[in-house]
């Protein structure tokens, strides 16, 4: 919908400056973003008398030493493209929304849930259906479902992903054994979780049954209201579910446990003290799948299990999805590239290098993300993909998330209660998902 | 005339980067707070909407001013005071002297950074130095940094640790004070407490005046301890206005309504400085003036 007082960022910025100074800063300003249909795609497959050409850089999140095998056999295929990869490890949407608004974002970004439909929403990201759609082994219905539906607006394709974790849990066999407690099972429950947890915690020896809550990560605090068979946000995140009494129950069962600590660290003893399974202090943890690269060099024994459930089997899935900004130049190559990230051979390569599941099912297949020489429950690590969800990504993400980490930290601290929390705020952020 | 041209070439480099890089931007601010800009979508002309929804519809903005206000008068004045006092002895005539003031301007030159990472751990509430020496009196200490009631104070008490540039001014101030009115003093037989009350105070005053104006502006300005130790919490216990400014431009996104914080924050500062000017007039001493006159 097209505002009325809307102006164009080039209008903006020689407002401000003639307002200013007198002077125009429309010289300096970057290029307003503009939304461009995708050129027609080339298939692949070029004849070598139009061998692509061309440089484009590749910003992520994460080390890009995990795509060097990647880049290697994108170099043998395409020789005249260079592809300049850059990390930004630190302070990732701050830096990465500041280049966009100054017009310089990079060829091909790795971005965030929330970032791919922020994105999107804002006309900043190429449509990509129309170069899947022109390649003819792509196979989309290789992918994990949740993780290919999930950056589509209004049937425009904004990214695609290639590697992602769940959420599991991991626990350490070492303290269940000293406890003579039976190991997790896979249909374990919550009450059946903080049973075991009670049996091995020894609070004045600093072992804990339980890891703790970690009060400032939202998303992780949201398996809490899934699990118990609550919604934070309805499907299109125009209204905010979180006052229903499934939410406020599960969040008030964990967050009772936490203040009474007798079965996990409260927050203050928990403070600074980094990774506390890590460390072996701590039998039980509810984490993402990245912990088992730090678990592969852990001195007890360990395996892993699906996280819990009350009502329902739910996990929280993190992923980060390619995507190519409306400002490149070069989109055709730019493609090429994601087509390569994504191809089964490079995902292999890709989360065999850091250990996770892969976005397509037939790479999967060949367990990318299983440490050799280390016995485990391995099977339990791509079978979140099928009950997980993806952190959402509601719009103004920021301001949304604010309200509701407020009200988290507010209920784990002990100074209101969940029912009475969530009540006050769902309007809130609800009015805040609705603002234009 | 060639000689005014060749002057402003020498100062060219500096009047552009101002011009570039403070003063456009800062002008560019002002615009911008009348405007909606997400930083990703085209801006929208919302005329003063930003400035009535500051204070009719944003209960943080409130709670930040009141957490910087809160800092503001009860850690400037700790500091100058702090500051005074070390100067004080630093201005005595004793041994290792010099690498006594080291000592205690080097925090001044650590990074902000570097400061608040230390002092996370300083307040550990079990593993950390400060409550490890409380617990040597019987005391148990709080929980700082994790605390809504002590997040704040355990800032406050931090700010203490590096107040040696406004050290560094009050000892040159010291040493600036002319040794005969001591000793008219003395002759007089005024006694250690009426010199300092009488001669020391009033000859610092336009000293304690400058670090008082800095110390107020940089006071509100707060940003780099909250933003690493506690980032705003908990329960935006030490939500600082330049923070929850920060968090609108790069979190939420809301570039306007940062804009228009900015500029109310300066408006702020600009008040009090108009304020303490004026009142400045009825307890700073100026000795020049004394001299004119």
């Amino acid at each position: 919908m097209k505002n009325a007082h809307a102006l164009s960022r080039r209008k903006f910025l020689k407002l401000a400056a003639i307002g200013a100074a007198g002077v125009s800063l429309a010289a300096c300003a970057a290029p307003p973003p503009r939304v461009e249909a995708p050129t027609q795609p080339q298939p692949t497959e070029a004849p070598k008398a139009m061998e692509p050409e061309g440089e484009i850089t590749y910003v992520t999140h994460d080390p890009t030493t995990y795509r060097d095998k990647v880049k290697e056999r994108f170099n043998k295929k395409y020789p005249k493209i260079k592809v300049n990869m850059q990390q930004i490890p630190s302070d990732f949407p701050t830096k990465i929304f500041a280049s966009a608004a100054a017009g310089t974002l990079a060829d091909v970004v790795r971005v965030w849930e929330p970032m791919v439909l922020d994105f999107g929403r804002a006309g900043q990201l190429i449509d990509l259906q129309p170069y899947v759609d022109a390649e003819k082994d792509f196979r989309p219905d290789d992918f994990i479902e949740s993780l290919w539906n999930f950056p589509v607006i209004d049937g425009k394709r904004y990214g695609i992903a290639d590697g992602w974790n769940g959420h599991l849990l991991f626990y350490n066999k070492d303290l269940f054994d000293a406890a003579q407690v039976p190991y997790p099972t896979e249909d374990w429950t919550w009450d059946q979780y903080v049973e075991a947890a009670r049996k091995i915690s020894k609070p004045d020896e600093k072992i804990w049954g339980s890891d703790t809550i970690p009060i400032g990560w939202l998303h992780w605090s949201y398996k809490n209201v899934w699990q118990n068979g609550g919604q934070v946000y309805n499907a299109d995140y125009t209204e905010c579910l979180l006052d229903s009494p499934e939410a406020a129950e599960g969040v008030q069962y964990w967050a009772d446990l936490l203040q009474e600590a007798e079965i996990m660290p409260s927050p203050t003893q928990a403070e600074g003290l980094g990774d506390l399974f890590q460390t072996g202090r701590v039998a039980l943890q509810r984490m993402g799948s990245w912990a088992i690269a730090a678990l592969a060099e852990a001195k007890f024994k360990w395996d892993m299990v699906p996280e819990p459930k009350r009502k329902e089997r739910r996990t929280l899935l993190h992923t980060a999805f390619n995507v190519i900004p409306t400002t490149t130049k070069n989109k055709d190559i730019a493609w090429l590239w994601i087509n390569e990230l994504v191809s089964p051979d490079s995902l292999f390569d890709m989360t065999h290098a850091n250990g996770t599941p892969a976005a397509r099912r037939s790479v999967n297949e060949r367990k990318p993300w299983v440490r050799e020489g280390i016995e485990a429950n391995w099977d339990v690590v791509p079978a979140a993909g099928d009950y997980g969800i993806l952190v959402p990504a509601p719009p103004n993400v920021g301001e949304v998330e604010k309200i509701q980490a407020d009200a988290f930290q507010a209920i784990y601290l002990g100074q209101r209660k969940a029912a009475d929390a969530f009540k006050e705020i769902a309007p809130q952020v609800t009015k805040a998902l609705q603002r234009k | 005339m060639r000689q005014t041209i060749e002057g402003y070439l020498f100062i060219s480099p500096w009047i552009i980067g101002f011009i570039l890089f403070t003063f456009l931007p800062v002008a560019a601010s002002f615009v911008m707070s009348f405007f909606n800009w997400r930083l990703i979508q085209a801006p929208v002309f919302v005329g003063v909407e930003n400035y009535v929804n500051m204070f009719t519809a944003d209960p943080l903005f409130g709670q930040s001013l009141q957490v910087t206000l809160i800092y503001v008068v009860v850690a400037v004045p700790l500091q100058l005071a702090f500051a005074l006092f070390l100067a004080m002895l630093l201005n005595q005539r004793v041994r290792l002297l010099p690498f006594f003031r080291t000592v205690f301007y080097l925090p001044a030159v650590v990074s902000g950074v570097a400061v608040a990472v230390l002092w996370q751990w300083l307040y550990h509430p079990d593993l950390g130095l400060i409550n490890e020496m409380l617990r040597w009196f019987g005391i148990k200490g709080p929980a700082w940094l994790v605390s809504p009631q002590w997040a704040l104070p355990a800032i406050i008490f931090m700010s203490l640790w590096t107040v040696g540039g406004t050290m560094i001014t009050f000892l040159a101030a010291l040493q600036g004070i002319p040794q005969h009115l001591y000793e008219a003093a003395e002759l007089d037989g005024a006694g250690e407490r009426a010199k300092f009350w009488h001669i020391t105070l009033p000859m610092l005053s336009p000293v304690i005046f400058f670090n008082l104006v800095l110390g107020i502006i940089v006071g509100f300005q707060t940003f780099t301890q909250a933003y690493i130790m506690t980032k705003g919490g908990p329960l935006n216990a030490t939500m600082f206005y330049a923070l929850y400014l920060y968090l609108n431009a790069f979190n939420f996104l809301k570039m306007g309504y940062a804009s228009a914080l900015a500029w109310v924050l300066f408006l702020i500062i600009l008040v009090i400085t108009i304020a303490q000017l004026k009142l400045s007039r009825r307890w700073v001493y100026y000795e020049f003036e004394e001299a004119r006159a």
